[in-house]
């Protein structure tokens, strides 16, 4: 799976990456999740759009089990007065950010722990849309559930890719790993 | 240079020593995380299977008591109330003329049992006609499963009977909970019905033919999974989420009846709240 010696790496005895160290990731890490970044963002540009422009342009079949608009113009499509679509742009802007290559490249070992904190508490925001959309609602947003998926896909990509990493290593020996 | 050996030979062991403790360990963790995917995997699953199950009617239970203290609401408690919002005055009908039934003037309803509006609508509707007069045949149900804000609890004006020395009731609901047709609008009711609201929309509550309401007066957000205990007891405090929004409600429609009745029974018409109400009316 890892491209690394792990042989090389060390981390210090308290688990704080040594400055200057770096560890090495799967090769697929950042291009899956720089994807599914993008791809979210892109799903939540378009359903904060909606919901600014009171879902005129939509694309969503109406009337049935699965139905959008009644989803996104629900009560719950807002969380303490924010819309979940804007709150949705917010998290993949940032996830964006923490998962581009060269944030899955800088030494700070607490960047792991605040990346795994920041896609769990996106993926306990998408159960409990889930949850409405289910016992509240009564009605599924394909949209809103491309979202999920996306941000449940992301979750497993990065708790599985953090496991995954090599040990920290010096920054000239990692990037000669890469 | 054996000593140097030694040496190598023990940092070497120390290193592969290290090596297999941070692979057990990335082995547990992966052991870990894939049961926490199974889990988040098997709860959305099951999540899915329960919601799919088909469900009786919930019972609509605690209806009767709630309607009880609806129709007897202390005149104190409506003087305490927060002022109407602008947005809940009855509006102005263009070209309206007097809606009056055995000389009184009326007040008509045109609602449906499934609709989540309407259903919300009543609380203050009923809280406001009691203090003119009484009702019957009321009786409790709940708005549809299926639509937003799902399960409402309300009452049904379907049988109701009021009674009243100064105005006059007549409800319409179109259609029952499964949105199966239910009571028919026609002659005079439909006509201003599709004069003044063309778009259809419920609920629709004209009056005695000069304003109306279209839609809900109050704020659907605080009723959201409340129960007829909820409700009611929001109801009987100013402070919380629904009594901020149905009291004042109440004292808004009180206020436009009162404008029909020529302020009778003066009661009512000149208790705090209703005045304080009255200067929001739409002349």
């Amino acid at each position: 799976m890892t491209r690394v010696s792990s042989l090389r790496g060390h981390v210090d005895a308290d688990g704080v990456t040594p400055t200057g160290a770096v560890r090495v990731r799967p090769a697929w890490l950042a291009p899956v999740t720089v994807t599914l970044g993008v791809l979210g963002l892109l799903v939540s540009a378009y359903l904060t759009f909606e919901h600014f422009t009171a879902n005129a342009t939509l694309a969503c079949s109406i009337g049935g089990v699965v139905d959008c608009a009644k989803v996104t113009s629900s009560a719950w499509s807002t969380f303490m007065g924010v819309p979940v679509a804007l709150l949705g742009l917010v998290f993949f802007a940032v996830t964006l950010a923490l998962c581009l290559p060269s944030a899955w490249r800088r030494p700070e070992g607490w960047l792991d722990a605040a990346r795994l904190a920041w896609v769990t508490i996106g993926l306990g925001m998408a159960l409990y849309l889930v949850w409405a959309e289910l016992y509240r609602i009564h009605a599924i947003c394909l949209w809103c559930t491309a979202v999920h998926v996306l941000t449940f896909l992301l979750w497993i990509v990065v708790l599985f890719g953090q496991i995954l990493s090599g040990p920290a290593v010096e920054a000239t020996r990692g990037a000669e790993a890469e | 240079m054996a000593k140097s050996n030694r040496a190598e030979t023990a940092a070497r062991a120390a290193q592969l020593r290290a090596e297999a403790a941070r692979k057990e360990r990335q082995r547990t963790q992966v052991i870990a995380a894939s049961v926490a995917v199974v889990v988040v995997v098997i709860a959305v699953i099951v999540g899915i299977a329960i919601s799919n199950r088909p469900q009786a009617t919930p019972a609509a239970t605690g209806g009767a008591a709630a309607l009880q203290k609806l129709e007897t609401l202390p005149a104190s408690l409506l003087d305490s109330a927060p002022a109407p919002s602008p947005s809940q005055a009855p509006a102005k009908l263009n070209g309206g003329t007097a809606l009056t039934q055995d000389g009184k003037p009326k007040v008509l309803y045109v609602g449906a049992e499934y609709c989540p509006f309407c259903a919300m609508e009543r609380w203050a509707l009923i809280g406001a006609l009691s203090r003119f007069g009484t009702f019957t045949g009321v009786t409790e149900t709940t708005s549809a499963s299926d639509d937003v804000h799902p399960n409402t609890p309300t009452f049904s004006f379907k049988d109701a009977k009021f009674a009243s020395d100064v105005v006059a009731f007549e409800a319409v609901e179109t259609q029952d909970r499964e949105k199966k047709p239910l009571q028919t609008l026609e002659g005079e009711n439909l006509a201003l019905f599709q004069k003044f609201n063309p778009q259809g929309g419920i609920p629709w509550i004209t009056y005695g033919g000069t304003h109306a309401t279209n839609g809900a007066t109050v704020d659907a957000n605080a009723f959201e999974g409340k129960t007829y205990d909820q409700i009611i007891a929001g109801i009987s405090d100013p402070k919380s989420d629904i009594g901020k929004t149905v009291t004042p409600a109440i004292n808004m429609i009180t206020a436009q009846i009162c404008a029909q009745t020529k302020n009778q029974p003066a009661n009512v018409c000149t208790s705090q709240g209703v005045v304080a109400a009255s200067v929001l009316l739409k002349r």
